[in-house]
């Protein structure tokens, strides 16, 4: 062999190292993933787009953005916003008119209320309000006084007791204020996934404050979703999420102050106008973000005796409650879904809905 | 083995020296940099290689932010709650706090394949 040859023969080693180099560095590569985080539904709304080439994921994701404030501004249960100028015309007239964007809350919202046995009941604001939950809990926070709890539990508000003709509303109710924040962001949610499942999105995922609905998936796996535990860091477990499919959970450690030793969430009980008790959070998939939203809310009203009976009447197949004893109890096709953390010091159990 | 083997041998080494420090992070997740939003705005991109402290005004007042051994976690922050003070450290791509009261939020860009998609509570 002359130095030549050995010189090109040495060139041809190079560049096939070159190339190997080029491969492992393209691997390395950050995966074609959009994401955008905002401040909205008094909660961090994290969205994430995959397989869209930048100037068609920006735009996307800043319409999704600005779809979300109209629906937080024109749904906010106490800061001036069309329902509470709804609720002041409510309240004086004992009747409203349902105009342009509070039709999906209240088209979707009172059907799901009486499809829960309003156990989700969009008719207890004035109780939420009496309770400090209409703010930011930052004052000085306290149960309503036994008198005025007494006095609800007598009369309490319900929207069972709204008559609806077409846009018209009324009631006979003094002083009802609605509050759909129980299922507000689900039909958010519910609309976001029809816009982006619309588009020629890969896959993506729309994570607010913990309640997610996913488009399509991520490949040719399911999508892994982590359920907080209640107190501890970490997961209780991994759930395997597929497309289309939305992930809801209410807990108690959610919004919630404390007065004089005891604690108070923002879960109340319409019958007892108190705080709802005996678990501690309901997880929830369905493929109706709706549904699955106020159903986590009316299963934790429902409470430990009753929650696996109103799940069947929604007819419910995913669902994971957690309770006080720290025991995760999950219907059997939930508990397909899930993969425990052993570490999470929880009692696992499946069990039957009736 | 000729002097052009030779060679060769010692520039794969080296390129493969050069690789390994390029695109190797530990378990593949090790995070380099936080974001810090106010308001939806990024007003701070931390370093997480360089310990210190940092503070980002928000509408109700300051939010203190501390770094150390590549993790990052905030030490004050008004609120009544400060949620995003218990949150502790954050040290994953794709790890967040969000002191909601401020309107600041502090993340770790990124996810990892072996990490979870998301997380419901």
């Amino acid at each position: 062999m002359t130095p030549g040859q050995r010189i090109r023969r040495a060139g041809r080693r190079l560049l096939a190292l070159g190339l190997a180099a080029a491969v492992l560095a393209a691997c390395s590569g950050e995966p074609d993933v959009h994401h955008r985080r905002m401040l909205v539904f008094g909660t961090m709304v994290d969205i994430s787009l995959y397989g869209l080439p930048d100037d068609r994921a920006e735009p996307l994701l800043a319409e999704m953005e600005a779809h979300l404030r109209q629906r937080h501004d024109a749904w906010h249960a106490w800061e001036d916003s069309a329902l509470t100028r709804f609720n002041e015309q409510l309240r004086k007239e004992g009747r409203a008119r349902i105009h342009g964007p509070l039709r999906p809350l209240f088209d979707q919202g009172l059907p799901l209320a009486r499809r829960t046995g309003y156990r989700f009941d969009p008719g207890i604001g004035a109780l939420a309000r009496a309770w400090g939950f209409h703010g930011d809990l930052s004052g000085e926070a306290q149960p309503p006084s036994d008198a005025f709890l007494r006095d609800w539990r007598a009369h309490p508000h319900s929207a069972a007791d709204l008559e609806r003709d077409g846009d018209m509303v009324t009631t006979d109710t003094r002083d009802m204020r609605l509050d759909f924040g129980a299922v507000a962001k689900g039909i958010a949610l519910a609309e976001v996934h029809e816009q982006l499942a619309a588009t020629e999105v890969d896959a993506g995922i729309v994570n607010a404050g913990g309640d997610l609905v996913t488009i399509r998936q991520p490949g040719q796996r399911r999508w892994r979703i982590g359920i907080r535990h209640p107190e501890a860091e970490g997961v209780v477990g991994t759930l395997s999420v597929d497309a289309d499919e939305a992930v809801f959970t209410s807990g108690d450690y959610e919004r919630r102050f404390e007065h004089e030793g005891n604690r108070y969430h923002h879960i109340l009980d319409p019958d007892t106008g108190r705080p709802a008790r005996g678990l501690r959070a309901v997880t929830v998939i369905h493929e109706d973000p709706a549904l699955a939203d106020a159903a986590a809310t009316a299963l934790m009203v429902a409470g430990p005796d009753d929650w696996r009976r109103v799940a069947a009447e929604l007819e419910l197949d995913h669902v994971l409650v957690i309770t006080p004893q720290q025991r995760v109890r999950a219907t059997p096709a939930m508990a397909r879904r899930l993969d425990p953390d052993r570490e999470a010091d929880m009692t696992f159990e499946t069990v039957e809905l009736p | 083995m000729t002097r052009v083997d030779i060679a060769i041998l010692v520039l794969a080494m080296a390129g493969t020296a050069t690789l390994y420090m390029a695109l190797w992070q530990p378990g593949g997740s090790a995070a380099r940099y936080a974001t810090v939003r106010v308001e939806d705005e990024t007003v701070l991109r931390i370093d997480l290689r360089r310990d210190g402290v940092h503070a980002v005004e928000g509408p109700l007042g300051t939010t203190r932010i501390q770094v150390s051994e590549g993790r990052v976690r905030v030490t004050d922050s008004p609120g009544r709650r400060r949620i995003c003070v218990r949150d502790g450290w954050l040290d994953r791509p794709g790890a967040a706090t969000v002191c909601l009261p401020n309107r600041v939020v502090v993340a770790i860009p990124g996810t990892t394949e072996t990490e979870l998609d998301g997380i419901t509570w």
